[in-house]
């Protein structure tokens, strides 16, 4: 069948994440694989269980018949064609250890658009959980935002809850942004987007939980769409302490971009998705993220490690790579990133929620700071960096002011030197008195410093400042 | 004709000029060395590409067309180039063959063995290599010099300056994605 492109880069991803494991653990993975990594199910099952691939040589390669009885993926015993509710079922888009997702359309001809129908497994809500499911249903249905995809509904049909989201197809942000070869400037531009996204979403108090590169796809126009918004929270059941965790764990690839307390399993408010963004910000600047997390680890050696570790700065800790696929150098990139950046992103990386941005915005604004050259909330108000952002600000003004002073005190020099000389000439006879030497030398005095401050902060900034 | 090593060192500071001349200096060679190889009486179709890169390594070293100390750039480079030489006899041969005495022919790295075989395998892997270098250069690069070049891991740390670890590392994923990509 052949990989593109962007399954070849996926599948790297992924070895990294499961060749370290052994057979059973292995096994696991595979049986966790989140659905937009289902494409790949059958060369990761190769790759990783060599002998699992002899016994599949039978079957028919690369189309898995995910429809079979003994399908490992028909967890929720549907196939295509069937009907949930009012929707009719095309075909299984990916399957994962917490949920299946088909791609489906209205079997009543309601809407032509074809919907990604949701099935969480082990989706027996309690019946006392099924009003706040409705409530908050409703709640995430009414999010509107382009760069959202849409929960067009979600129901329950004979014991079988589903969610009914808008369909997109598109790459993950940090496989697009690598593909695309974009510059850091470009990646900040969609992380802006995504930004925008989970502010508004907060501001209608609901929270993701769950950002991801994987939640985060880019669709071909280049536009930005959030998937899974709050959906986190509509399928936990509260059943056991670690909910949260075995959540995250179930379904995701990884918990490294987790905030520490939902590690924790406390309760999390907006600064949770804060600092995930903080974690996907940190991968799209230095291609590396701030620590990896072993799955096989338990969940108290996470937590330990979420809490104790502490986060290098995305400078010091370039992917060998990063800089070619940011179309820089090394050199070029860790100048980059040093300072404002590595501030903004550790800040959105505090431990303790009340230590990272208050808000989406507050994130969002510190990165227009940025580009605007003006001094970031992130770092301490000291004297000298403001100086020197206010000077690298206003360089055009600055340069002209510069001249203008240069004008000023070259004209004064020139009047009073005429000054001088008119009193030389009208008073020659007082050749002996030494005064006459004295506005020359204050203007000569005078002069080089004027030229150090205006025109050496001017060339010596300049080279900073290919922001 | 001008020294590889002075090419070498027009090369690292970026002159594109150099590239092209050192690529075709060591192609002539390379090529050479790999046609006399597979002529051998029409006998022999395995092609071990590691000894041509040595060989050929060695040659210009005591032609005094390049010092020992560019060893490393040297070798970095010449697995792109013998993927060429390999890659365009490859074609040739598939264009010329006729009758039942044309033997597909097999190159002596691990990769060949691993996954396929034949001339064609050669145009395949060659083919997934170029998208795997658009998806994990570093891994490709790696590929290349094991697959193109022949090269061992510690060869391949060497030139890379990593660690053998990750060479190993870089190679079995490598190995299992242009395994996924070909099948």
């Amino acid at each position: 069948m052949g990989l593109s492109i962007r399954q070849m880069a996926m599948m790297s991803r992924l070895l990294d994440e499961a060749l370290p494991l052994d057979a059973n653990a292995r096994r696991a993975w595979l049986e966790r694989l989140p659905p937009e990594y289902q494409d790949l199910a059958q060369a990761l099952r190769d790759a990783l269980l060599p002998r699992d691939h002899e016994a599949a040589l039978h079957q028919p390669r690369f189309t898995p018949d995910f429809t079979g009885e003994e399908s490992p993926w028909s967890g929720c015993g549907l196939h295509g064609g069937a009907r949930v509710g009012p929707y009719q079922l095309i075909r299984l888009l990916g399957a994962g250890g917490m949920a299946e997702v088909w791609l489906a359309r209205r079997a009543d001809g309601a809407f032509k658009r074809e919907v990604a129908l949701k099935f969480p497994k082990h989706s027996g809500l309690r019946r006392d959980l099924q009003q706040r499911f409705v409530r908050e249903r409703d709640i995430l249905a009414s999010l509107e935002h382009p760069h959202i995809a849409r929960l067009y509904d979600a129901g329950t049909e004979d014991g079988l809850s589903y969610l009914s989201m808008e369909y997109v197809q598109g790459l993950p942000l940090t496989d697009w942004c690598d593909g695309q070869r974009l510059r850091i400037s470009a990646r900040l531009e969609l992380f802006l987007q995504v930004v925008g996204a989970v502010q508004y979403a907060h501001d209608q108090q609901v929270i993701h939980r769950d950002l991801k590169p994987s939640n985060i796809l880019v669709t071909e126009t280049g536009q930005v769409r959030l998937l899974d918004f709050g959906v986190a929270k509509l399928l936990e059941s509260e059943q056991a302490d670690h909910t949260q965790l075995t959540s995250i764990y179930g379904r995701a690839l990884t918990p490294d971009y987790a905030s520490p307390e939902l590690l924790r399993g406390d309760p999390v408010d907006a600064h949770t998705d804060i600092y995930s963004l903080g974690v996907l910000l940190y991968e799209l600047l230095a291609g590396a993220r701030p620590y990896r997390l072993e799955r096989a680890a338990t969940f108290g050696m996470i937590e330990h490690a979420v809490a104790t570790l502490e986060i290098c700065k995305p400078s010091m800790r370039l992917e060998p790579q990063a800089p070619a696929a940011r179309g820089s150098t090394q050199e070029e990139l860790t100048r980059q990133l040093r300072g404002d950046l590595d501030a903004i992103v550790l800040k959105a990386l505090a431990k303790e929620p009340a230590e990272r941005y208050p808000s989406a915005a507050a994130l969002a604004e510190d990165l227009h700071r940025y580009f605007r050259g003006e001094p970031i909330e992130a770092l301490p108000p000291h004297f000298t960096y403001r100086l020197r952002k206010l000077m690298l600000r206003n360089r055009t003004t600055l340069a002209v002011v510069a001249l203008a002073a240069i004008a000023i005190l070259a004209f004064g020099y020139a009047f009073r030197r005429e000054a001088t000389n008119s009193v030389e000439v009208s008073a020659p006879v007082r050749a002996a008195a030494p005064p006459a030497a004295t506005p020359r030398a204050t203007g000569a005095a005078f002069l080089p410093p004027a030229h150090s401050v205006a025109v050496l902060p001017f060339t010596n900034l300049s080279g900073d400042a290919k922001q | 004709m001008e020294q590889l090593t002075a090419l070498i060192g027009r090369m690292q500071a970026g002159d594109a000029a150099a590239r092209d001349a050192l690529f075709a200096a060591a192609y002539e060679h390379l090529r050479k060395l790999a046609r006399a190889r597979l002529r051998d009486g029409g006998r022999s179709t395995v092609l071990d590409t590691t000894s041509l890169v040595h060989e050929s390594y060695l040659r210009f070293v005591n032609s005094g067309e390049l010092r020992a100390e560019d060893r490393r750039a040297f070798f970095a480079y010449a697995s792109q180039v013998m993927r060429s030489v390999i890659v365009n006899s490859v074609r040739e041969r598939i264009a010329q063959k006729r009758g039942g005495d044309w033997r597909p022919l097999t190159l002596s790295t691990e990769l060949a063995a691993n996954i396929a075989e034949g001339d064609d395998a050669v145009l395949r892997v060659h083919e997934a290599l170029a998208s795997l270098e658009k998806a994990d250069p570093r891994l490709a690069e790696v590929a290349q010099m094991r697959y193109f070049g022949g090269y061992s891991e510690q060869e391949i740390a060497e030139t890379l300056e990593v660690t053998e670890r990750t060479v190993q590392r870089y190679w079995e994923k490598a190995r299992l994605i242009l395994a996924a990509a070909l099948r």
